[in-house]
C-alpha cells in the first residue's frame, strides 16, 4: 500500500525531485504505578512526509491522514513551500537506487499480546508487590513500527519491526530498584524475572547511608553506561570535528580511550539487530568508531562527505560496544572500595568540548567493600567527562541491549564497566 | 465535527461507563531551521484525529485514530471501552473518582493580531538567513543556527457530562545560536527561546535582527573569559535563566500526580508531599509562586484544559509557604480537593492527558528595584543571564544549573566576563536564600515548548515567568573536568 501511494505521489509531483517518507506506529502501552494500571492506551498513527525539490530549493509537508485527497493536498503544500524556500548552498540530490539487505526483526507473537493478557500478568506482580509492602511503577509496551522511504530516483527503503519493552521501578520505604528490557520478540521477556531483579535491588538498598562525594571506583551497569555514551556519540560528527567544535577535532587516528574500548555501528550484528538504513533511507553498514581505544572514524553526512572527499556513513541512531565475559558479581569481587550504579538520571552537558556531563544516580546505588555489596547509598550528583570514563575503564563485563526511544525502534548493546575513577560532586537527601 | 464528538458521547453514555470524553484535534505546525546559509528544515505539518478516553469500573482506557468519521468513532469508542475493562482487572481496590466540574459549553480563541501562517515562508526564512549572515560576519564565529516555530491547535472537546468546548490556540517562537571557536576553546551564545501564545506580532517585537551582532560578539568574548574557582557566592539571576530554575525546582515538584507516585518509573517523584501543604517553608517570605492559566500570552492559556476544566489562577507558594499543587480531575480528590486546577494536558489527539506544569511564575517584588540595585548590594558574586546546563534529581531536591552568559560581581558592580560557571543547591535551601527581587517593570514571561514527561513521553508547553532575583551564599564552581 505504501509503495503504491508513494509512486502516485512521485508521479503527481511537479518537483524536480520528490521523496516520500512513511512512519507508522501501531502500539499498545500499559502504564502502571502504585500497584495498579494508571494508563492503558492503543496508538495507531501513520505520518507521511513529502519532500519536494525545485533545483536546490527544498520544502516538506507532513500529514497523519491516510485519505488520498489529503495526501495530495500535502504534496501541494510541500510544492508551494519548496518553491518559496531560498536556494540551499548545501543541497544534495536524493539517493540513487541501492539495494538494502533486509534484517528480520518482526515477530507476529509480539503483536498478539492483548491488553487483557498484559493486565493479567501485571496483576500478579501488583499483588506480590502489595504483599511485600512495596510499590511498582513502569511501562509495558508491545507493537510494531514501519519506516519507509521512496524517492523519484527509484530508491526504496522499507523496514518493519515488532517490539516489546518493559521497565519497572520497585519503590520501598527508603530504597528503590529498576530494570528494563527491550526485544523484538515477546518470548524472550520474563516479566517475573524483571520484577524480581528490581525488587532485589530495592531490598538490598534498604536503610541507605549517606556517602561523601569524591572520586570513587565505579561499576556502571549497562543502562547507566548507555545513558553516558549517548552524550559521547552525539559528539562523533565529522563536520563538528572539522569545524573545531567537538572533542573529536584532530583526534582521528589517536589513542584516546583504554584499549578495551571498541565502539561500532552494525545493524546486522547478532547481539543487536537494528534498522539497516537511516532517516534518509541511506544503507547502514559496519562503521568502526573506536578500535581498541583509537578513534577511527566519525559520522559523516553526504554533503560534508562530498565537500571533504570522505565516504558518507549515513546517520545511525544505534551503536554497540564490545563487552567482556564477566558477570556483575565477578566485577564486584574485583573492587576493594567503590560504588555500583544501576541507572543515571537527567544527564546534561556541562561542557561539550570536553564531553563533561552532569547527572544523578537513581534506583539502585550501592557501596562495594572488599569485593561485596556492603550497603545501599543515598543518591549523588556527578560531574565527569565521558572521555575520562572510557580512559579509565579497568574491565568490561557482560553486556545487554538497552532500548533507545528515538525515530526508530531499537537498542544499543552496552557492557557493564568497571572504571577506576568517577567524580561524584554533591549529595542529595534520599 | 461537533456532531461526531456528540455522537461518540451518545454511544458511550449507553454503555454503562463512569465517564468518557473525546478530543478531536487538528494541529498545524510550521518549523524552520537555518544553519549558516543553508535552510536545513522547511517543514509544515498537519496532524488530525481524535482520542477517546473511557472510565469504566474505576479504570481508564484510551484509543485514538486519524480517520475522523462515524464508523471509525464507533470502532474506537468500543476499543477504548474494552481497554478500560482490561485495566479494571488490575486496579486493586482503587477506583478513579473524578473531581466534579461544572458543565461548560464554550469557545476560546487565542487573541492574535497577525496570523503567523499568513506570513509568507520566504519572509520568515529571509529573516533567519539575515540573522545568520549578521552573526557569521563576526570574527571567530564558525557557525550560526536560527529557528522559528508556529503552532495552531484547533480542538473540540466533548464529555459524557455534556461539556462541549471548542478552542483555537496559536503559539509563536524564534531563537538563534552563534558558535565561536578560538583561543583553544569553543563557546556558544544564544538569543534564547521566547515562545508565547500569540501571533506573528510577537516575532516582530523580539528584536531578532537588532540583537544578532551582540549575541555573536558575546559568543566570541566567552572564548577569552576566565573560568571561575569553586566558591560560595551570591547570585543575581535574570528572568530567562530563572524560568528554567522555576520550571525544574517548583513546577515539576508541585505536579500532584508525581507527588502521588504516578511518575515513579520515569519523570520521578517529589519531596513536596501533601503533609507539607500549608506548613512547609519552600522559600523566603519574598517568594510567591503563582500558577495562572489565564495569563495573557501564557503558553498554557487555553481557556480549558484537556479534560474540560476551566483555566484558573492560584498560589503554589505564598509568602514562602507551600500552599498548592497543579492537579487533574483524577488526582485532586486524592488529597481532598474538590475541584481540579485544570492541569491535564495531552500533546496530541493520540495521547492520554496527564498532569502538567501550568503557567507558573515568580511574582515580582512589591518595592521598586532595578537589576543594578540588586547587584549593588553584592560584595562578591556572579550575575547569570540565560539558560545553560541543567539537571535535578528525581525528587527535585539537588540541582545544578549553568547559564548562557556570566559576569563577576565585585563590590556592587558587574566586572569581568566569566565562562563555564555552574552552581549547585538543594531546592528549599535555594529559594530560602532569595533576598531581593526586581519589580514588575523587569518581569518577563519566558516559557517552554518541549517539557517532557510521561511514558510514552509527551511534550507540553507552559510559561514560567520571573523578575530578576538575588540569592545569597550559593555553591558555585567550574563546569569542566
Ligand atoms: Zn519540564
Amino acid at each position: 500500500m505504501k509503495e503504491v501511494i508513494a509512486e502516485k505521489i512521485i508521479k503527481e509531483s511537479s518537483g524536480d525531485e520528490t521523496v516520500v517518507y512513511f512512519m507508522s506506529y501501531n502500539r499498545h502501552y500499559t502504564r502502571f504505578a502504585e500497584n495498579r494500571i494508571t494508563q492503558n492506551m492503543a496508538r495507531d498513527v501513520t505520518e507521511i512526509n513529502i519532500e519536494v525539490h525545485f533545483g536546490t530549493r527544498k520544502g516538506s509537508a507532513a500529514t497523519t491522514s491516510l485519505n488520498y485527497e489529503d495526501i495530495k493536498n500535502t504534496l501541494k503544500r510541500a510544492e508551494q513551500i519548496a518553491r518559496h524556500s531560498p536556494e540551499d548552498p548545501e543541497y544534495v540530490p536524493p539517493l540513487e537506487p541501492v539495494k538494502i539487505k533486509n534484517i528480520e526483526r518482526f515477530y507476529e507473537e509480539t503483536l498478539n499480546l492483548t491488553p487483557e493478557n498484559k493486565a493479567l500478568s501485571l496483576r500478579k506482580i501488583f499483588s506480590s508487590a502489595s504483599r511485600h509492602g512495596v510499590k511498582v511503577a513502569g511501562l509495558y509496551t508491545n507493537g510494531e513500527r514501519e519506516f519507509a522511504v521512496y524517492n523519484s530516483r527509484g530508491h526504496e527503503a522499507y523496514h518493519k519491526s515488532s517490539e516489546v519493552s518493559f521497565s519497572i521501578t520497585v519503590q520501598g520505604e527508603d530504597s528503590s530498584g529498576y530494570t528494563a528490557f527491550f526485544d523484538e520478540n515477546i518470548e524472550r521477556l520474563d516479566l517475573e524475572k524483571e520484577y524480581e531483579g528490581a525488587f532485589k535491588k530495592q531490598e538490598l538498598g534498604k536503610n541507605p547511608k549517606e556517602v561523601e562525594p569524591g572520586i570513587y571506583k565505579v561499576i556502571l551497569e549497562p543502562v547507566a553506561l548507555s545513558n553516558l555514551l549517548l552524550f559521547l556519540y552525539m559528539q562523533m560528527d565529522a563536520r563538528a570535528a572539522d569545524e573545531g567544535r567537538s572533542f573529536f577535532s584532530g583526534k582521528i587516528g589517536k589513542k584516546i580511550f583504554n584499549e578495551l574500548v571498541n565502539l561500532y555501528i552494525d545493524p546486522y550484528s547478532k547481539v543487536n539487530p537494528a534498522i539497516p538504513f537511516d532517516g534518509e533511507g541511506f544503507p547502514l553498514g559496519y562503521i568502526n568508531l573506536i578500535d581498541r581505544g583509537v578513534a577511527k572514524s566519525l559520522i559523516c553526512d553526504r554533503y560534508w562527505a562530498k565537500k571533504t572527499g570522505r565516504k558518507p556513513t549515513g546517520r545511525p541512531f544505534f551503536f554497540n560496544m564490545d563487552d567482556g565475559q564477566m558477570d556483575v558479581e565477578d566485577l564486584i569481587k574485583e573492587v576493594d572500595r567503590g560504588i555500583l550504579v544501576t541507572r543515571f538520571w537527567y544527564i546534561r552537558y556541562v561542557d561539550q568540548k570536553s564531553i563533561t556531563v552532569t547527572g544523578m544516580t537513581r534506583d539502585g546505588t550501592f557501596m562495594i567493600e572488599d569485593g561485596k555489596i556492603a550497603y545501599g547509598t543515598k543518591n549523588m550528583r556527578f560531574n565527569e567527562s565521558v572521555v575520562n570514563v572510557l580512559k579509565n575503564v579497568l574491565k568490561l563485563g557482560k553486556g545487554k541491549r538497552v532500548g533507545v526511544e528515538y525515530w526508530g525502534s531499537g537498542a544499543n548493546y552496552i557492557p557493564t564497566a568497571l572504571v577506576s575513577e568517577f567524580n561524584f560532586s554533591s549529595k542529595t537527601k534520599f | 465535527m461537533k456532531e461526531l464528538a456528540l455522537y461518540a458521547m451518545e454511544i458511550l453514555k449507553g454503555r454503562g461507563v463512569d465517564y468518557a470524553d473525546i478530543r478531536i484535534t487538528r494541529y498545524n505546525y510550521e518549523s524552520f531551521i537555518v544553519q549558516d546559509l543553508s535552510p536545513k528544515l522547511v517543514n509544515v505539518e498537519e496532524t488530525y484525529g481524535f482520542g477517546i478516553r473511557v472510565l469504566y469500573d474505576g479504570a481508564w482506557g484510551f484509543a485514538s485514530s486519524s480517520r475522523v468519521d462515524k464508523k471509525e468513532i464507533e470502532k474506537i469508542a468500543e476499543r477504548a471501552l474494552d481497554i478500560a475493562k482490561s485495566s479494571s482487572m488490575a486496579r486493586g481496590d482503587f477506583r478513579v473518582k473524578l473531581a466534579s466540574e461544572p458543565v461548560h459549553v464554550d469557545k476560546y480563541l487565542t487573541p492574535i493580531e497577525i496570523d503567523p501562517f499568513s506570513i509568507p515562508v520566504e519572509e520568515k526564512l529571509n529573516l533567519l538567513l539575515k540573522i545568520n549572515e549578521t552573526m557569521l560576519k563576526v570574527k571567530e564565529i564558525v557557525k550560526a543556527i536560527s529557528r522559528m516555530q508556529f503552532r495552531r491547535r484547533e480542538q473540540i472537546f466533548a464529555s459524557t457530562e455534556d461539556s462541549l468546548i471548542e478552542t483555537i490556540i496559536y503559539t509563536s517562537n524564534a531563537s538563534y545560536t552563534a558558535f565561536a571557536v578560538g583561543n583553544n576553546d569553543t563557546q556558544t551564545r544564544s538569543f534564547q527561546d521566547y515562545p508565547l501564545n500569540a501571533g506573528y506580532e510577537h516575532i516582530k517585537k523580539l528584536g531578532l535582527i537588532e540583537n544578532a551582532e551582540r549575541i555573536a560578539e558575546e559568543a566570541r568574548m566567552k572564548l577569552y573569559a576566565e573560568e571561575p574557582d569553586e566558591e560560595v557566592l551570591d547570585l543575581v539571576l535574570d528572568p530567562a535563566h530563572l524560568s528554567l530554575t522555576i520550571h525544574e525546582s517548583v513546577g515539576h515538584p508541585t505536579e500532584l500526580d508525581r507527588v502521588l507516585g504516578y511518575e515513579a518509573n520515569f519523570a520521578g517523584r517529589s519531596f513536596a508531599t501533601p503533609e507539607k501543604l500549608g506548613k512547609f517553608r519552600y522559600g523566603s517570605p519574598l517568594v510567591n509562586f503563582i500558577a495562572d492559566n489565564t495569563l495573557s500570552g501564557g503558553l498554557a492559556t487555553t481557556g480549558y484544559d484537556d479534560e474540560g476544566v476551566e483555566c484558573q489562577k492560584w498560589y503554589i507558594v505564598k509568602e514562602g509557604i507551600l500552599v498548592g499543587y497543579s492537579t487533574t480531575r483524577e488526582v485532586a480528590p486524592l488529597i481532598g480537593e474538590v475541584r481540579s486546577r485544570g492541569s491535564a494536558r495531552a500533546d496530541n489527539f493520540y495521547s492520554f492527558p496527564i498532569n502538567r506544569i501550568p503557567n507558573l511564575y515568580l511574582a515580582p517584588g512589591n518595592e521598586k528595584a532595578t537589576p543594578e540595585e540588586l547587584i549593588q548590594d553584592v560584595k562578591r558574586g556572579i550575575y547569570i543571564e540565560g539558560r545553560g546546563s541543567y539537571s535535578i534529581d528525581q525528587m527535585r531536591l539537588n540541582f545544578q544549573f549553568g547559564g548562557d552568559l556570566f559576569y563577576r560581581i565585585e563590590n556592587g558592580k558587574k566586572t569581568k566576563m566569566l565562562k563555564n560557571v555552574i552552581y549547585q543547591s538543594i531546592t528549599p535551601e535555594f529559594w530560602n536564600s532569595l533576598d531581593g527581587l526586581t519589580d514588575e517593570r523587569f518581569w518577563e514571561p519566558r516559557g517552554f515548548l518541549t517539557c517532557g514527561k510521561g511514558e510514552p513521553i509527551q511534550s507540553a508547553q507552559m510559561t514560567n515567568g520571573a523578575p530578576y532575583a538575588r540569592f545569597r551564599k550559593i555553591r558555585t564552581g567550574r563546569g569542566r573536568r
